[in-house]
């Protein structure tokens, strides 16, 4: 072997060697410093340990979320996205909730045949659906609970009112509910997609118990209701306020 | 007519961690961990003639001694609890705001800690500790935008703009 092989290593060989053996004097001392571990291996909020626990874990976390939680839990990583998915899919279709209860009120029409339905979950007081379908009809809505407001100020009452006034030469009814003041931005969808959501909704959750209240749906969407609820129908179904309409349960 | 009276002092059992740490701990308070309480069963440790000095020690190989001394804690805490009726449990409502008081005060540490309790609970299956601490985390969750929860947790956001994209029209329908 030339010894040309280690030209110029020899330096890079003791420091190696007194580096080595600064190393040890610094072991042998009694109050060396102590090694320090990363700050990330200490504070947790540095570290993602919420992804590295067991899945069975994460699912057990998980059957204390409620939907919108899951929902939420599904757009945060890949990891999370799977088991929020799986957790909705199998442990939901289990868990049943006393009543759903999906209100659904006109919020505005005169907009051509288009009017707005929104509605939310009653049990647990969030909104769930804001959307528009054709306006069928405006049966039901009683006297007494008719309020005429000159203005398209919403006013935010603990009573449930419908206010109706002029907008754009067309009168308009709006909704407000008890407690809430309508949700901003609002998400409008076609109202075809509202028999999808409740299938989607369906599938999240079994129930006892279903609600429709202040429906103006023609008797052809109530119909694709009774399709979207079929093989779940819930034991009792309350209907209020909703006229001429013919429920297919399959 | 007087028989001597034998006091008789709470069995103990032996407990090491995964760093060699070995704790001392009563019966009836680790009686709570299903894990440590079969293998008491099946090594036969319950055999009175046993001293503590010549007992042998349940390795945990998965819990560190900080975390196994806060678990002892708790399950000294919860001694007294009624014994768990698990149908009954399946059944009832899944709440997060049942943890009781001094269960609060006792996972109000820094998120490291809370997973280590997390899964020396889940190792040891003591299910009062990993229901209260699973319920701690929901709670961290709970209301909290999908950003909010990787900001509090540090997660990376893992998804393709298009996956995003995705996931984004398949939610739009739910937001508030």
């Amino acid at each position: 072997m030339s010894l040309q092989m280690f030209e110029g290593k020899g330096r890079f060989i003791q420091d190696t060697i007194s580096f080595n053996l600064k190393i040890r004097e610094q072991m042998a001392r009694p109050n060396r410093t102590k090694f320090k571990k990363p700050v990330s291996w200490y504070n947790g909020k540095k570290v993602d340990k919420l992804s590295r626990l067991p899945q069975d874990c994460l699912l057990h976390i998980f059957t204390y979320l409620d939907w919108q939680d899951l929902e939420s839990m599904k757009s945060v990583s890949q990891t999370m996205h799977s088991l929020a998915n799986f957790t909705i899919n199998t442990l939901n279709a289990s868990r049943t909730v006393d009543v759903l209860c999906i209100s659904q009120y006109c919020i505005g029409w005169g907009t051509g045949d288009v009017f707005e339905l929104y509605s939310r979950d009653c049990s647990q007081q969030r909104y769930m659906y804001y959307l528009e379908a054709a306006k069928v009809e405006r049966e039901g809505h009683s006297a007494e609970q008719r309020m005429y407001a000159k203005d398209k100020k919403l006013m935010h009452v603990s009573e449930l009112f419908e206010f109706r006034h002029i907008y754009k030469g067309a009168e308009q009814y709006s909704m407000l509910f008890e407690h809430h003041s309508l949700p901003s931005p609002f998400i409008t969808c076609p109202a075809a997609l509202f028999f999808t959501r409740l299938e989607h909704a369906i599938r999240r959750t079994s129930f006892a118990e279903l609600r429709l209240v202040n429906v103006l749906l023609a008797s052809d969407y109530l119909r694709q209701i009774g399709r979207a609820l079929e093989g779940k129908t819930p034991q009792t179904i309350h209907f209020k306020r909703i006229k001429n309409f013919k429920l297919n349960l399959a | 007519f007087l028989f001597p009276i034998k006091m008789t002092s709470p069995r103990m059992i032996k407990l090491t961690s995964n760093d060699d740490k070995t704790f001392e701990v009563e019966r009836d308070v680790i009686k709570q961990s299903v894990t440590v309480n079969t293998l008491i069963t099946d090594l036969n440790m319950d055999d009175e003639d046993v001293s503590v000095e010549n007992q042998m020690a349940i390795p945990l190989p998965n819990v560190d001694a900080a975390t196994l001394e806060m678990v002892i804690t708790w399950c000294k805490q919860h001694r007294e609890d009624p014994p768990r009726n698990e149908e009954e449990e399946e059944k009832k409502e899944k709440r997060t705001d049942d943890i009781p008081e001094w269960d609060k005060t006792f996972l109000d540490v820094e998120q490291s800690v809370l997973f280590a309790l997390i899964l020396a609970a889940n190792y040891m299956d003591i299910k009062g500790l990993l229901d209260n601490c699973c319920k701690t985390v929901a709670n961290m969750i709970k209301g909290k935008t999908p950003d909010e929860i990787r900001k509090h947790f540090n997660i990376k956001n893992d998804f393709t703009p298009e996956e995003e994209e995705q996931i984004r029209k398949e939610n739009a329908w739910c937001e508030d």
